[in-house]
């Protein structure tokens, strides 16, 4: 199986993981807390140096969110980056929520959509609530395509982590004052992250207010992770 | 609706600021001489005030006009305007160099010729980009690195956990990409974490976003001078 279970994270694997994103950076990587878009934040809950219990798994890498003529699409990731030996981590004991205001307030969802992971026989399964236009719990396993009647689509699964920055100069620039970001230093090359994606057909989410032919209704996205009982 | 930036008590804020960094010499101002033959000059303390940062408009077409940075960071969501040309800050590509941008809407007057939000992009700044290209369609993140072992994607039967959500406990939330780990400050970045968009809407967090930006833009202001770019931030002299 290869469910890896939050509560079985090792400090050695999480050290492996950065030290083999940071690869042809600096050792000093191995055992520094990054920053990022969001990965390895905040620092107590996610910084060896801080917390000796990790939460990986619950550790919001980004959100990336866009429309185009059809859908509304979203890759969720988290739990990176991870080193190129690392399976995904499919903790059933996270609940990873996708927020989606579509009218009215901004900080206010329409949509609140709730993915967790479970084990399976001969494999991991992921749980969709709240998929819009969906009546019920959207089920299948993970390293798959799933599409609802409707055409929403899913996707859990392992992928390449598709942020890219040098922490190494924004903490040295951080640290002395002098800017030092270097375009040829990526923290995040060669290492992965676990994903969630949801497509949501435009039709269902978005509006043409003025007959143009065009959707034209502000979208606000957010997310958050959850843990069961609460930090490890 | 978000409340109004405007509404923050600046003249608090702004002394808030003044006094946090006008405590470099021990925290207290020296006496004026009741009198002296050469009087000495008055102790001066200067700071650098980031609200024209925060309170600039992107001049992008990609956003509608009048849009504020701190519009885009309170709340802390992405936001996606549909009938725009797509591409962040209007929305979030896999391939955006969001950090570039960031960096260049904090820091820079971006509505002074020749500089603006993609400044540091057109460099660019930081690499351009991710280990692999996107993929073109769903779900867009390309095949992962090296050789993990993968879920074969024919499980069956699976056993999900029924708690109801008050089993579970918030750890990490996410909307802007390096807000919350670039512009909060350490001490305050689990309470950030702990929070939602309805206290970023209440402004709950707007003095932790001032002093993590001024904090952060102090030490570039020179590198800013010395690349012939024209800073946001503003320096007062009190």
């Amino acid at each position: 199986m290869l469910k890896s279970t939050g509560s079985g994270l090792t400090n050695a694997l999480f050290i492996g993981a950065i030290g083999i994103a940071a690869a042809g950076a600096s050792a000093v990587l191995v055992t520094d807390r990054g920053v990022a878009a969001d990965h390895l934040d905040p620092p107590g809950r996610t910084d060896i140096r801080v917390d000796p219990t990790i939460d990986l798994p619950a550790d919001i890498a980004d959100i990336y969110t866009w429309t185009d003529s059809s859908n509304l699409n979203m890759v969720y990731t988290f739990a990176g980056p991870s080193a190129g030996t690392l399976p995904a981590f499919y903790d059933p004991n996270v609940r990873y929520r996708i927020h989606v205001s579509n009218g009215g307030r901004t900080d206010d969802d329409e949509y609140l959509i709730v993915a967790q992971f479970g084990p399976g026989q001969g494999g991991n399964g992921i749980k969709f609530d709240g998929l819009p236009g969906v009546t019920g719990s959207f089920i299948g396993p993970v390293e798959r395509i799933l599409t609802a009647p409707n055409g929403v689509k899913v996707y859990a699964g392992l992928r390449s982590d598709p942020f890219f920055f040098d922490v190494l100069g924004f903490r040295e620039t951080n640290s002395t004052g002098n800017l030092a970001i270097l375009n040829t230093r990526n923290f995040f090359i060669n290492g992965n992250d676990t994903m969630i994606g949801v497509q949501i057909p435009i039709a269902i989410v978005g509006r043409d207010s003025n007959g143009d032919g065009r959707v034209d209704n502000r979208m606000d996205i957010w997310v958050d992770a959850f843990r069961k009982g609460g930090q490890l | 609706m978000r409340k109004s930036f405007e509404a923050l008590p600046t003249l608090v804020l702004v002394s808030a600021m003044l006094a946090l960094t006008g405590c470099g010499s021990g925290g207290t101002r020296t006496p004026a001489p009741a009198a002296t033959p050469a009087p000495t000059p008055a102790p001066t303390t200067t700071t650098l005030d980031v609200l024209p940062c925060l309170n600039q408009t992107v001049p992008l077409a990609r956003v509608p006009a009048g849009t504020r940075v701190i519009d885009l960071v309170i709340p802390d969501t992405i936001t996606i305007w549909p009938d725009r040309d797509i591409g962040f800050p209007n929305g979030r590509l896999l391939s955006d160099p969001v950090i570039d941008i960031t960096l260049g809407i904090v820091l820079l007057d971006i509505n002074r010729a020749g500089q603006n939000a993609a400044s540091f992009a057109a460099i660019p700044l930081d690499p351009p980009g991710a280990t692999k290209d996107p993929i073109a369609t769903f779900p867009f993140a390309a095949l992962p690195n090296g050789n993990p072992p993968l879920d074969a994607g024919t499980g069956t039967g699976f056993v999900f956990d029924t708690s109801p959500m008050s089993a579970y406990v918030q750890v990490d939330r996410m909307g802007m990409p390096a807000v919350a780990t670039a512009l909060i400050l350490g001490p305050r970045k689990t309470a950030y974490s702990d929070g939602n968009v309805q206290l970023d809407t209440a402004n709950t967090y707007a003095f932790d976003l001032i002093e993590g930006t001024r904090r952060f833009s102090e030490p570039l202001q020179d590198d800013l001078t010395a690349r012939g770019l024209t800073s946001c931030a503003v320096r007062r002299v009190s």
